[in-house]
């Protein structure tokens, strides 16, 4: 079964890209473009082995999607990934209060998104 | 029209023409035309191993094994590039949103002050621009207004 991961971001580029990105190292992609959409993926069954998300989006931001998403059993304790231009301490520590597992500041390379996404899969990739 | 008003009009337009500024970044070719070359190299490394079996022969065998490693190599690094491109697309693009709030924020009616404009800011750099544009504008108001040093000093 492909380990599928879900990207958040407001930016139609990034989350294209992000998915050429993932898709082309072999897992499986779902994307929304804000907070709001993701937790209806989730509440939809969804069950990503990762979550990658931005901080600044439109209706649900970041920071209030992790918490909603620590708030659900099944992504209690999914790896959560903060891609994001926000690259303030204080940022960074709401987003690990909220429940986020890694972080990385934008712009960053595919080598560094990989190999973090790799770290934090359950099974180590 | 009252000098306010005027003011405001003019703090709505450059807020219009900076949204207008924001949608050119949101939808810039460069990054679709690089994912689109990707897909044609794609294409075409799938059809090269056709060309080698058409024509046998270890010149050919060989070309062929070549050329599609390059394709793959160029495919990945357009997707890399591809990738830190819509990052810096991202960032630009925040930072054109921010000053179109700001300039919509300074036409509304109510004070809008520096303080207020720094709770908009997305990261690390805008903050950096905010505080050298102050810390120049502190210095020019007390260059302009310090007093003349006494004659012979």
């Amino acid at each position: 079964m492909m380990t599928t991961i879900l990207v958040l971001d407001d930016s139609a580029p990034m989350l294209m890209s992000l998915t050429r990105i993932l898709k082309n190292a072999g897992y499986d992609v779902e994307t929304a473009a804000n907070g709001k959409l993701g937790m209806s993926k989730l509440a939809g069954g969804l069950k990503p082995s990762v979550i990658l998300t931005d901080l600044n989006m439109p209706e649900m931001d970041g920071i209030e999607f992790i918490k909603g998403a620590r708030k659900s059993a099944a992504t209690r304790f999914t790896p959560i990934i903060v891609l994001t231009t926000e690259s303030s301490a204080k940022g960074r520590d709401d987003a690990r209060a909220a429940g986020a597992t890694g972080w990385l500041t934008k712009p960053t390379e595919p080598a560094e998104l990989l190999s973090t996404v790799k770290r934090l899969l359950p099974s180590h990739g | 029209m009252a000098p306010v008003e005027n003011d405001r009009l003019v703090l709505i337009i450059l807020a219009a023409q900076v949204a207008a500024v924001r949608e050119r970044i949101e939808n810039s070719e460069t990054i679709d035309l690089m994912w689109r070359t990707t897909d044609v190299l794609a294409r075409l490394a799938g059809l090269v191993p056709e060309l080698a079996r058409r024509n046998p022969g270890a010149d050919m065998e060989r070309q062929c094994t070549a050329a599609i490693g390059n394709m793959t190599d160029i495919s990945k690094s357009l997707d890399d590039m591809a990738f830190v491109q819509a990052q810096r697309q991202d960032f630009t693009r925040q930072m054109a949103d921010c000053v179109a709030i700001a300039l919509a924020r300074l036409a509304a009616p109510g004070n809008f002050a520096p303080d207020d404009l720094a709770k908009l800011y997305v990261c690390a750099e805008q903050r950096e621009t905010h505080d050298t544009a102050l810390r120049a504008f502190h210095q020019q108001e007390a260059a302009e207004y310090s007093p003349p040093s006494p004659a012979g000093s």
